[in-house]
């Protein structure tokens, strides 16, 4: 309120005497947004990952020739050395494929599909948890129970079968990612509603009226975004990791490059000395996974609200 | 405590039996089942006949409430009967691959809690010195290169350069061990930095509690307060991460038993998927899911031998 008074005043052509606290009025997720900003680091790996998404964005659409260079065999340019042309700057695979243009559409697939992943899991998990968690009794007893049988059977066993049986689509995959996923996020979730459900301000909402949704998703649920994220941070790594695994298996995407299929593909030629394919691909992976791991941690430092008054404190 | 574990140990059929209902949604009603037998008739010379013949010989014309029934029933008594592309019943195959797995799974996972444990307490005491940098830059790097590319590194460098192991292989008995030291090694490697990140945060935080200050206050030399008191404090959340960590840990294997050809269950589970083998595959998913819910269950019994509060709620 503060900050506007002020600002209309000395709009009005009035000097303001007191510089204005840039704190004050700022909602939560501003104010989380400021403490990001200020951590070197966090903005480094979040840049790295902006350049990943503008690559990604950029594999949908044929930019230079990329997507021509990267499916199209041409067998006369087998196994070119790296940095020997600009024309085939991380050198060409077994079929003459450019490395460096499947790289680019391996991180499409990758990021796309880690996405795609968290898209479909967070909503599965915020609905099973804050029901559970909210109304506890017989409802809590059977989603607790069918939490405790996925659990119980190792995550990437039912991926591989479901994969394996319903086919190797992008779709499939993602839902397969997303079906095991979402225990985590849910067990937090309903630990958290469970919590919240005794606290005044709840009781307060209740007081004037509100409804069990208003509640849920105005009242109880921007408290606990920022484990959403953080989750969602964490189920993108591992996304990306198992991805490896299921084209070692042979169970990725079928028929484009992504980074797994790279590495896949890569095992019989290093024998050879073609090391091209998987340094490309476990680079390319290796920073974007630093950046978002960086990136999580600081996102988790940032978003918790409990640390709002800290920085408050620390900047008057 | 007998109570609390019998308690326990029936709290074990309905988990098993909603493991079996995600068998039968996976297998029979998606469809893996007929998927399979499909793979077992060649597209060209199946008749209406052949297909009718499997069909009720794998049971998959009875209604699914029989069909699931069935399922449990192979469950319980561990008879997924026989093996269509290898000739041999499920179980002899089960029987002789679990035993090869475990000499993998139960020494390397062993020195890896051991090792891990131990450089995480030395990085906690030294805390912010190089030997702490340094595993944190060494941790951040494992967690980021993919199990495969470590794996295909090591035994490229390590057995086929430099000639210090043996690429593959496996004879029965003691000598395996000879095949089975570079597969620790890298075992070790691929989960190191996982642990130490999280032992060292773990031991961090419980070096922070009141208890500590008191210990320091009653005048306790700080090796004695990390070895007595926090490390002791420490080992629950510590226990709990271990065994969370088992179904990972099992991929690692599945991994390292194609590429040093351990005749594992690992070995067996990707062979059955390439050749759609979905018998074997179910009975592979189920000793993995068993072993896991196995170590769950010895867990809480032994939180309930720590914490006397467990057993009462």
């Amino acid at each position: 309120m503060s900050t506007t008074i002020a600002t209309q005043v000395s709009g009005a052509g009035t000097v303001s005497e007191k510089k204005p606290n840039k704190y004050v009025g700022k909602s939560p997720l501003q104010l989380s947004i400021l403490r990001l900003r200020r951590n070197r680091l966090a903005m480094v790996s979040f840049w790295i990952l902006m350049v990943y998404v503008v690559i990604s964005i950029a594999g949908n659409f044929n930019v230079f020739g990329l997507r021509t260079a990267a499916m199209e065999f041409s067998l006369d340019n087998r196994y070119v050395a790296p940095f020997q042309t600009w024309q085939h700057i991380f050198g060409t695979d077994n079929f003459g494929r450019d490395v460096f243009a499947r790289v680019i559409m391996g991180t499409r697939v990758s990021l796309f599909l880690g996405a795609a992943a968290g898209l479909l899991m967070v909503p599965l998990a915020i609905a099973i948890g804050s029901l559970s968690g909210y109304y506890g009794g017989f409802v809590d007893d059977i989603m607790m129970y069918v939490m405790s049988v996925v659990v119980a059977i190792p995550a990437l066993l039912i991926i591989m079968s479901l994969v394996q049986i319903m086919g190797r689509t992008f779709f499939i995959i993602a839902l397969a990612f997303a079906v095991t996923g979402w225990v985590g996020l849910a067990r937090v979730i309903r630990g958290s509603f469970m919590q919240a459900r005794e606290y005044e301000y709840v009781l307060a909402a209740r007081c004037l009226g509100a409804g069990d949704a208003r509640i849920i998703f105005k009242h109880i649920m921007p408290n606990l975004f920022h484990f959403v994220i953080v989750r969602f941070v964490l189920n993108y790594v591992g996304v990306i990791k198992s991805e490896v695994l299921l084209a070692y298996l042979g169970l990725s995407v079928i028929g484009v490059p992504s980074w797994g299929n790279m590495i896949d593909e890569s095992k019989l030629e290093l024998m050879a000395n073609n090391w091209q394919n998987m340094i490309a691909a476990t680079l390319f992976m290796f920073v974007f996974l630093v950046a978002l791991n960086i990136f999580g941690d600081s996102l988790r430092d940032a978003l918790d609200p409990k640390l709002k008054n800290v920085i408050n404190r620390v900047e008057n | 405590m007998i109570n609390y574990i019998i308690r326990r140990l029936l709290n074990l059929i309905p988990i098993i039996l909603g493991v079996a209902m995600v068998f039968f949604l996976i297998f029979n009603v998606i469809g893996g089942q007929e998927k399979y037998l499909y793979n077992l008739l060649p597209a060209k010379s199946r008749t209406a006949e052949q297909i009718d013949f499997y069909r009720s010989k794998y049971g998959l014309d009875r209604p699914f409430f029989v069909q699931y029934f069935d399922l449990v029933k192979q469950m319980v008594t561990f008879d997924f009967g026989k093996s269509e592309t290898r000739k041999l019943p499920v179980s002899t195959l089960i029987k002789r691959h679990v035993p090869n797995s475990a000499k993998l799974t139960f020494p390397a996972f062993f020195f890896e809690i051991v090792i891990s444990l131990t450089l995480a307490s030395l990085a906690a005491y030294y805390r912010g010195s190089w030997l702490d940098r340094s595993l944190t830059v060494i941790s951040v790097i494992g967690m980021s290169i993919p199990m495969l590319v470590l794996i295909m590194l090591g035994q490229q460098f390590l057995a086929y350069r430099l000639g210090l192991f043996p690429i593959s292989g496996w004879v029965r008995g003691i000598g395996a061990v000879r095949y089975l030291v570079l597969p620790w090694i890298l075992w070790c490697l691929v989960s190191i930095g996982y642990d130490i990140r999280f032992f060292r945060t773990t031991l961090l935080e419980e070096a922070h509690k009141d208890y500590v200050r008191t210990a320091k206050a009653k005048g306790l030399g700080s090796r004695t307060i990390m070895v007595r008191h926090i490390l002791r404090n420490g080992m629950i959340p510590i226990l709990t991460y271990v065994v969370m960590e088992i179904p990972f840990l099992l991929t690692g294997a599945l991994l390292l038993e194609r590429f040093f050809s351990i005749p594992g269950i690992g070995d067996l589970m990707v062979n059955s998927i390439a050749s759609y083998d979905y018998p074997v595959l179910k009975a592979t998913i189920l000793v993995y899911t068993l072993f896991f819910v196995g170590f769950m269950l010895i867990t809480d019994i032994l939180y309930a031998l720590v914490d006397p509060r467990v057993r009462l709620s």
